[in-house]
Parts: structure tokens; C-alpha cells; sequence
């Protein structure tokens, strides 16, 4: 009987030893390349090169000073900012009102239209409808501009009006009835009711859109390519790899890289428990 | 009587239409840009898979009936590249639903500790896939990467792997996909896990089930429903992952990691700066359309698969 | 209230922010090109060369200081997807007045009178001065000239003298024979200090094998890119030897880790530093590579003719034009554009300056006596365009490549099926020359391509 607890005892200990080291081990996998990322962006080429050390010699913070000036990474970042704060605001913008209202009112094609957005969740084409997007722009002649670029990077917003309408379901409907009662239109039922209700899902919506437009980089590469002055960082660091003078000089190659994701992983630790419950919100309500 | 009827009704109709016209005002900027770009690519891809079109500039196009699909259906390297996506696919998958559903077990509990550790873990998932691609390639590189080195020094191996050659670059795909991925997993698992109802455990435990047996006959059937969702959502993205294979290996070596989303691409644009490209706008418009009803054919199989589940539990 | 107020506000703002963002990012283009040109008329050129781009951009400095005509000449540096860019530009309408010669380009196009006839505006003296520039069929159709070559580049073995001499050889190889067992020699005795024999950019099999391979099968029977000019048609069965031997070349024994993934510029990076016993590339950009980016001490290395299988020269290997300009016949301001060109481009002072700085090998006669070449340069005589090298007819690919449009994986990559050990050789050969030469006849059928055939072909006499 005490052996038994004992073995119990003793195999608990066992099975918390490997579970922490299982998740130190997860941890380490999953920081490293990151890290790499941050502190190789620090080092000289040589070290680089030679590899070994964890940590810079000599912290070389001149590297982003080359990657900023020699690279033209302040346009990059300029361009990235411009576009992933529009793209989000007219992405949080279209969602809010069309998810509003397919989940209030009924019209005339809602069934069909549901039905089109729920099939474009599955079917994928994948980045050959880039090809046809980019005709369209150019035949109203916004392919070159930023314009035409945020278009493109905003999209259908397919699951995003689902993941809104699906919110909006769940407010009570007294709310907007007893308002209409007040005398508010649907324009006011939004605006002054639901809006400010919706806040938490669109928060969510708001981070995702800006996380993707950030990072994207099949269709902002495809949409740039006549002009590559509005190419973003993810993009411009990416055709570093290509470029001749980059190619061998890694610390560059990962000064633009960090460039690059910082901004991302200041934005995720002010509100990485709206990223987690934003995922969670749309893993179970899709 | 019948007068005031039609009278009514016609105001009803008017109503009727002022309601739907304020209902087509909210909806009017999102479906712009839903018909622009989703349905209309959509049907362009669809009418192009019928004929040859080399872009413009070059002759007009030319209808070809459903020469492009036969095609498809003889062209080895694309088969090979569905083979490819299936083994990328289901690599990615079995190995990264286990990791998740680990971690997720593990960071369950709502303690500090747990919640830094979920951070860490989710933090690949926000990172640009093309940036790290080129961080990856990077690391993994045969002649001077981080990984070999490490690996050299402590002995593991001699001589240095060849991490994105042709026996070893789909694997290496697969951790790249796995590092970026997991954290994402996990969460759905922690959604999950916390709508397991807590009597249920409670019930468990009393009843004198070890934690094993509770996970495996309490937690792990309560989680049925949403890890068929979670399921759902690997595979489905597992079809879709190019970035990073472009980034990465752009395909190759020989072929060994074309997966069938950039198969279809690469007809239309080229792979990389260093490639070049014909492009052949008809045939990878076929090759897409495939590609897409095989990765639908996949969804539909899991669902049943999924329904035959349902029946067992 | 309040809260409608707010509300409304928030969307008011939201599409302002839009409209500002939009129309903001617009007003500042359109003010940026007034700043820059004033009333003056733009010239755009567009390059996707980067290696001579400082260069030139110190021309076009000057030249936009002072020149007469008011002109102000933008240079704009289009490195990634120029063919991309360029298909673009060209259904849009926005082709700039000059760019750079690429052969897909310039073929794509020249049928549709797209590219500025030169003969239109050149005097006498220039055409005079270039007349041996000009090759029929390739730059010069029907009696149009579309572009003045000016620089030539072709494939050469380069190799390091340090390295051959430490395991004792002493002349680079001249077959594919000799050169595996010079990559073996040196990958067996010094992999330890992680040297390794032989090199390739494997990475884009199309970038790799047109520098080399193409070069070598030229030489040795004069077939170019799988095409038999004398018959005709193609004709892929030859290629069964020197893919055996790039088999050997690509294995472990005799190549660089990491082979199959690398891209050029890693693998100079790892020649500069003293790894790689010898890899080919092209005669225009190691000169420069090894100048400036990646600096090597010149003595250290050389450059040699590719080794072919048999050795023997049964065909010349074809120069490849660079340093071209097309310009734009549908520009506003042709005229001024060739003008433009003529001034920055055509001096005597610009292609002396371009060849002597290593940007280029300059073929035309006089430019190479007057060229005081640095020792760089100078020493290496593989490095200048030899007996071996010539101007070689273009196959029907080349002519227009939406007329051979052909399924499945094009050469290239049905090579890298045959030397990384899969498919087996006579029977991918044998069904390549069948998709080529069906893609050929389809073309001609659909009456986009033509037939090439040349009566009595000398490959040593093209």
C-alpha cells in the first residue's frame, strides 16, 4: 500500500518533470528563431557567419542604421503603416455595417448572398485571383496606387462579416426595438446602440486585419511590381534575399527582418490577450 | 374595402423597398469589394480554365474547349505536387495537432506562469511567414547555417545536413510550418478544454479515474465537437500554405516541395525574383480550379468522416 | 445624444482617415514629380541591372545638369520581376521611354512595334560607328534596327588558383572528365577544412544551366537551347553525356553542401572566402562582383574556358548581348528619347569608362583598343571574348516564347529530374525533344511562330 503511494507519488514527479521539460523544450523551439532574429540583427556579418555565440560581441546597432538609409527602409515603413492602418479601418468599417445588418434585417438575396460568403470560406483558389484583381485596377487605373493596394488588401472580409454577424446575433433585440420605440432610424439603431456593443468583436477583427496586412506579402509583392515604391517591409526585407549587395551580408538581411516584426510584437504584447480571445471567439463561433 | 387594400399595399411595397434599400446602404461597401475580389476572380479563373492566353501583348486569347483540364490530368509534376501537398499536409497535421493539444493540457489552468508561457508559445503565430521563411533560411542553410553548427558542435552529426536539399526539405518545410502554426492550435485546444464542463471531471475523479483514464474517456470525447473544427481548420490551411514554401525552398529542389497552390501559381507570376515565368494564364487557371475541388473534396470527405465520429461517441 | 454624436464622429473619422490616407498618398506623388521636373520634359529609363547602376547614375547626373533640351532623365532601378513589371506596363499603357535590353522582352514585343527603329533618327556617323553591332535577325529585323548592342557576356569556368594548387593541379580542366576529377581531388582532400570542389547556384535551374550547361552543348555540337538549327527541330538525345557527367558533378563527392538551394550570390560569398575550388558564371559580373562586393584578392583567381565533354571545339558558344537600350516607339517623346540615349548611352567616353571599370566586356572594336583595362580585367584573358565565343542565330523560343509553349516542365527543370537521380535519362530525353518539338509545330500551326531552319548550319561559323 505505501510502496503504491510512493510509486504514485514518485511517478507523478516523473510525469510534472517531463511535462516541464516538454514545455521548456516547446518554449525554447518556438522563441528561438526570434530571438536569432533580434540578436544575429545585432552582430556583425563575420559573427553571423561564423556562428556560434548566442550573443552579439559588440552590440552593432549601426546595422540599422545601414538597413534604414542604405536599404530604404524608412519608405518601407512608411508604406506599411499607411497601409495597414487603412486596410484595417475599412476592413472593421465594411464588417461593422454588413454585419449589422445581415443580422438584423431581412432583404431581398440575404439567403444567397450568406450562401456566397460561406462557400468563399471554402473555396480557394488561392493567389491566382490576384492575376484578375489586378486587371480590374488597372482598367480604372488605380494599379499603381495605394489606393488600389488597399483594396486588394482588404478583400471580401468573408469571415470576418460572418464572425460579426454572428456577434451581432447575440445582442438582444429588445435593445434596437426599444430604441426604434424612441424613434431612431436603423442609422441610429447602429450607431447609438449596437456599435458600441460591438466594440470587443471589432477590436478583434481590427487586430486580425492589421496582423495579416502587415505581414502579407503574395499580394502586396504582386500589386507593387509596377511600382515598387509603395512596397511594404515584409516585402522589401523579403526581395533582400534577391538583391546583390544584401545577399551576403546577413546582418542587414536580419536588422530589416527585425524591422519588420518588431512593430508586430509591440502591437501583440500591448494586446496579446485580445489576439488569444479574438482567436478563441472565432474558432468557436466558425 | 379592396381599394384601401391595394392602397396599403403599395405603401407596404414602398415601405418594403425603403427598407431594403437602407438594408443594401450598409451593405453596399463590403459587397463592392466581396464581388471585386472574391466572386469576380472567381469566374474569370473559371472562364479562363476554357482557353490559352498568354497575357497581353501576346495572341488574344483562344478557346481550347477542355484541352487545359486534360492536361492537368497528364501532367506528372502536378500530381506530384498533390502527392507533395498531402504528405506536407498530413505531416503538419499529425504532428502539430498532438504538440498543441499537449501544450494545451499543460497551459490549461489560469495561473501567471501559464499565461506567459502561452504568449511565448502563440508568438510565432502573429510573426510575417515570408520575413521568418527568410530568417529559416537562414538558420537551416547547408554550407553556414545556425542549425548545423549547433548541431556539429555538440556532436550530433560530422558532416552538415542538408537541410533544404531534396531528402530533407520537406521535412524541414514541415517543422518551419509547425513552429508558426502551433501556438494557434493550442488555443483552440484551451477554448476547448475550458467548455468542458468541470461536474464531469469532478464525477470522474470521485469515481476513482486516474488522470490518464479522465483525459482519456471524459476530456478527450467532450472535446469532440471542437476538435472537429480544429481539424477542420488544419487541413483546410495545410492546402492553402505558400508563403512560406516560397519564401523557403520556392519548390524545389526538383520538384521535392511543390505543393499544388504553387503549382497553380507559378504560371502566373514567377516564384522568385531569380525565376522566370511564361505565363500560361489558362492552364493555371485549370490547374487552380483542380487544385481547389481536390482540396473540396477533402473537406467533404473529412465532414463525413467527421459525422461517422459523431456516431461512435 | 452624446453617444450618436460620438458615434458618429467615429465613422465620419473612419472615412476620413480613408479618404485622407488615399488621396494624401496621391497629392504626394503628383507634387513629388512636379518638384523634380518643374516645366522640364521626363525621360524615364528603367534598368534591372544593379551592378552598373551607380555608374550610370553618376551619367545621368551629369547629364540632367547639362543637357540643353530641358530634359530631366529619371533612372529607375527595377531589379525584381523587370519581365513582370514591363508585361504590366506594356497593357497599361506606362512603359517608360528607355529600358534596358532583355531578350524575353525584346522578343515579346519587337512584333508589335513596340520598340523605337534607331535607323529612324541615327546620322550617318553613328551608323557608321556601330555597323558591326549589327546582326540580322536579332537586333536588326527587316531593315529595322531595334537596339545597339555594346556588351557581351558568355559562360567561363572560374576558379581558384590557390586551391588547384594546393592539391597539385595545374591547369584548369578542359573536359567534363578532367573537371570531376579535379572537384573530386579537391573535395576529398580538403572537405576537412570545409573546401569543397565544385559549385553551382542550383537553386533556379534555368539561372544555373544557362550560364553552363547551354554553353557546353553549343561548343560541342552546335546544338543551342535543344534546337538543331540543320534540321530544323529539336532535338534533345545528345544531352545523354554531359548529363552523365553533371551527375557526378552535383553529388557529394565532388560538389559544395547545400548545392541544390543555394543562389549565386551565397555561393560567390563562400568563393571570395576561399571554399569553393570552381564554379562558372558569366565574364560580365565576377570582375565587379569581386572588386567590390565580396572582395578577393585578384591574383587568386581565374577564369577558363567551360570543359565540354569532348574537349573539342565543334562550335562556337554564343555571346549574349547586355548593356543594350530599347527605346520606347510609343513614347510621347521618342525622338527626345533617342536623343536622350544617344547622348548617355553612345558616347565614346561612357562605353570606354563602362568597360574599363569592369561592367561589361565591350565588343566593339574600337572601344576595346582604346580601353586601358585594369589589371583586373587585363590579366585574365578568359575574362575578354575570345575565338570560341560568337553571336549565335536565336532558336524558335527565343524568337517569341508564347510560340513554343511547351507541357510540362520546361529543360531546365527536367534536367534537375535526370542529375538529381530520379528519372531515367533516354526515355526524359526522348519525350522532351517530343514536348518540344510538338510545342514548336503547335506554334507554327497557330500561326504565332515561324519556321527556323538554316541550310547548311556551321556551328563554328553561325
Amino acid at each position: 500500500m505505501e510502496t503504491g503511494v510512493k510509486n504514485k507519488k514518485l511517478s507523478a514527479k516523473a510525469g510534472k518533470v517531463c511535462a516541464i521539460l516538454f514545455l521548456a523544450i516547446m518554449i525554447v523551439f518556438t522563441l528561438y528563431p526570434i530571438i536569432y532574429t533580434v540578436f544575429g540583427s545585432l552582430k556583425t556579418n563575420a559573427e553571423l557567419t561564423a556562428g556560434g555565440a548566442f550573443f552579439p560581441e559588440e552590440w552593432q546597432f549601426k546595422n540599422y542604421y545601414q538597413a534604414f538609409v542604405q536599404a530604404d527602409f524608412v519608405k518601407y515603413t512608411g508604406n506599411s503603416v499607411i497601409l495597414a492602418v487603412s486596410t484595417t479601418v475599412l476592413a472593421v468599417g465594411t464588417c461593422a455595417l454588413a454585419g449589422f445588418v445581415l443580422a438584423r434585417r431581412n432583404f431581398a438575396g440575404k439567403k444567397l448572398l450568406l450562401a456566397l460568403y460561406t462557400s468563399m470560406m471554402f473555396i480557394s483558389l488561392g493567389s491566382v485571383t490576384l492575376y484578375p484583381i489586378y486587371q480590374f485596377l488597372q482598367d480604372v487605373g488605380l494599379s499603381k496606387s495605394m489606393i488600389g493596394l488597399i483594396i486588394a488588401l482588404t478583400g471580401g472580409q468573408a469571415v470576418n462579416v460572418l464572425l460579426v454577424m454572428g456577434f451581432v446575433r447575440g445582442i438582444p433585440k429588445e435593445l434596437d426595438e426599444a430604441a426604434i420605440i424612441d424613434g431612431c432610424t436603423i442609422y441610429g439603431v447602429f450607431g447609438r446602440i449596437i456599435l458600441p456593443v460591438m466594440k470587443p468583436i471589432l477590436a478583434v477583427v481590427a487586430l486580425f486585419v492589421f496582423r495579416n496586412t502587415w505581414n502579407d506579402y503574395i499580394t502586396t509583392l504582386i500589386m507593387t511590381i509596377t511600382n515598387p515604391d509603395l512596397q511594404t517591409l515584409t516585402v522589401a526585407v523579403v526581395q533582400l534575399k534577391y538583391s546583390v549587395n544584401a545577399a551576403a551580408e546577413w546582418h542587414i538581411m536580419l536588422a530589416g527582418a527585425s524591422i519588420a516584426i518588431i512593430p508586430i510584437l509591440i502591437v501583440y504584447l500591448l494586446c496579446n490577450k485580445q489576439f488569444i480571445a479574438g482567436l478563441t471567439a472565432g474558432a468557436v463561433k466558425g | 374595402m379592396k381599394k384601401e387594400k391595394t392602397k396599403m399595399s403599395v405603401g407596404y411595397r414602398k415601405k418594403m423597398i425603403k427598407r431594403n434599400l437602407e438594408s443594401y446602404s450598409f451593405l453596399l461597401p463590403n459587397l463592392l469589394l466581396f464581388l471585386l475580389c472574391s466572386i469576380y476572380p472567381v469566374i474569370w479563373t473559371l472562364k479562363y480554365v476554357f482557353y490559352q492566353y498568354g497575357g497581353i501583348g501576346t495572341a488574344a486569347p483562344k478557346w481550347v474547349g477542355l484541352d487545359n483540364l486534360i492536361r492537368v490530368f497528364h501532367d506528372e509534376v502536378y500530381w506530384q505536387s498533390v502527392a507533395n501537398t498531402f504528405v506536407y499536409g498530413f505531416g503538419k497535421v499529425l504532428i502539430i495537432i498532438p504538440l498543441a493539444f499537449f501544450l494545451a493540457l499543460l497551459l490549461n489552468k489560469q495561473t501567471k506562469f501559464n499565461g506567459i508561457a502561452q504568449s511565448m508559445v502563440f508568438l510565432p503565430t502573429i510573426m510575417s511567414s515570408a520575413v521568418m521563411g527568410l530568417v529559416f533560411y537562414l538558420l537551416f542553410n547547408a554550407y553556414n547555417g545556425e542549425i548545423n553548427q549547433y548541431l556539429m558542435s555538440i556532436g550530433i552529426i560530422d558532416t552538415p545536413v542538408n537541410w533544404l536539399g531534396k531528402d530533407h526539405a520537406m521535412k524541414t518545410l514541415i517543422i518551419t510550418a509547425i513552429w508558426g502554426g502551433v501556438g494557434n492550435y493550442m488555443v483552440y485546444f484551451i477554448a476547448g478544454l475550458q467548455q468542458v464542463a468541470q461536474d464531469a471531471l469532478e464525477s470522474a475523479r470521485i469515481d476513482g479515474a486516474n488522470k490518464i483514464q479522465t483525459l482519456w474517456y471524459v476530456t478527450i470525447p467532450m472535446m469532440g465537437p471542437i476538435l472537429k473544427i480544429i481539424l477542420m481548420l488544419s487541413i483546410t490551411s495545410a492546402f492553402n500554405d505558400i508563403t512560406n514554401v516560397m519564401v523557403l525552398t520556392e519548390g524545389g529542389p526538383n520538384n521535392s516541395t511543390m505543393v499544388m497552390a504553387l503549382y497553380g501559381y507559378k504560371y502566373f507570376f514567377p516564384v522568385s525574383a531569380s525565376s522566370s515565368v511564361i505565363p500560361q494564364y489558362g492552364y493555371g487557371a485549370a490547374v487552380s480550379v483542380v487544385s481547389a475541388a481536390i482540396a473540396g473534396i477533402v473537406t467533404i470527405i473529412y465532414l463525413r468522416l467527421s459525422k461517422k465520429l459523431d456516431d461512435i461517441y | 445624444m452624446k453617444k450618436k454624436l460620438v458615434s458618429l464622429l467615429l465613422i465620419s473619422a473612419m472615412t476620413m482617415t480613408m479618404l485622407a490616407g488615399c488621396g494624401g498618398s496621391d497629392q504626394k506623388e503628383t507634387k513629388e514629380g512636379n518638384d523634380a521636373s518643374g516645366d522640364k520634359t521626363v525621360i524615364t529609363i528603367w534598368t534591372k541591372d544593379r551592378h552598373d547602376a551607380n555608374y550610370i547614375q553618376e551619367k545621368v547626373d551629369v547629364y540632367n545638369e547639362t543637357n540643353t533640351d530641358n530634359v530631366q532623365v529619371e533612372y529607375q532601378l527595377y531589379t525584381d520581376n523587370f519581365d513582370q513589371a514591363v508585361d504590366l506596363a506594356v497593357q497599361s499603357g506606362e512603359l517608360p521611354d528607355i529600358l534596358t535590353l532583355n531578350d524575353q522582352v525584346y522578343n515579346k514585343y519587337v512584333n508589335q512595334g513596340q520598340w523605337l527603329d534607331l535607323y529612324e533618327y541615327m546620322d550617318n556617323d553613328m551608323k557608321e560607328y556601330f555597323k558591326d553591332e549589327v546582326y540580322e535577325g536579332i537586333n536588326e529585323i527587316d531593315g529595322k534596327l531595334y537596339y545597339i548592342p555594346t556588351c557581351g557576356t558568355t559562360g567561363r569556368l572560374i576558379y581558384n588558383k590557390e586551391i588547384f594548387e594546393k592539391v597539385g593541379i595545374d591547369a584548369p580542366p578542359t573536359t567534363m572528365k578532367e573537371m570531376v576529377e579535379d572537384a573530386k581531388l579537391i573535395t576529398s582532400e580538403l572537405s576537412g577544412e570545409g573546401i569543397y570542389g565544385y559549385a553551382q547556384h542550383m537553386k533556379s535551374a534555368s539561372s544555373a544551366l544557362e550560364r553552363t550547361l547551354d554553353m557546353q552543348m553549343e561548343r560541342e555540337n552546335g546544338i543551342k537551347k535543344g534546337y538543331d538549327f540543320t534540321k530544323g527541330e529539336y532535338d534533345f538525345s545528345t544531352y545523354s553525356e554531359v548529363l552523365g557527367y553533371w551527375k557526378e558533378l552535383l553529388s557529394e563527392e565532388c560538389a559544395f553542401p547545400g548545392c541544390e538551394a543555394l543562389d549565386i550570390d551565397p555561393l560567390r560569398t563562400q568563393f571570395a572566402n576561399g571554399k569553393i575550388g570552381m564554379y562558372m558564371s558569366w565574364t560580365h559580373s565576377e570582375p565587379g562582383v569581386y572588386k567590390d562586393q565580396f572582395p578577393m584578392d585578384s591574383d587568386k583567381w581565374d577564369a577558363a574556358p567551360i570543359p565540354t565533354v569532348s574537349g573539342e571545339e565543334k562550335g562556337k558558344q554564343n555571346i549574349k548581348f547586355t548593356s543594350a537600350y530599347l527605346v520606347n516607339a510609343k513614347s510621347e517623346n521618342a525622338e527626345l528619347a533617342f536623343k536622350v540615349y544617344k547622348d548617355i548611352f553612345t558616347t565614346e567616353d561612357f562605353l570606354t569608362g563602362y568597360y574599363e571599370n569592369g561592367y561589361g566586356v565591350s565588343i566593339i572594336p574600337t572601344i576595346q583598343e582604346k580601353a586601358q583595362l585594369n589589371e583586373e580585367i587585363a590579366n585574365k584573358e578568359w575574362l575578354q571574348m575570345q575565338d570560341i565565343d560568337g553571336v549565335l542565330p536565336l532558336t524558335p523560343q527565343e524568337k517569341n516564347e508564347q510560340a513554343v509553349i511547351v507541357e510540362g516542365e520546361d529543360y531546365y527543370k527536367t534536367f534537375e529530374s535526370i542529375y538529381y537521380g530520379d528519372a531515367e535519362m533516354e526515355s526524359t530525353l526522348a519525350d522532351l525533344t517530343e514536348r518540344y518539338n510538338k510545342a514548336y509545330q503547335q506554334g507554327i500551326e497557330d500561326g504565332i511562330g515561324t519556321e527556323v531552319k538554316i541550310a547548311g548550319y556551321d556551328p563554328l561559323n553561325p
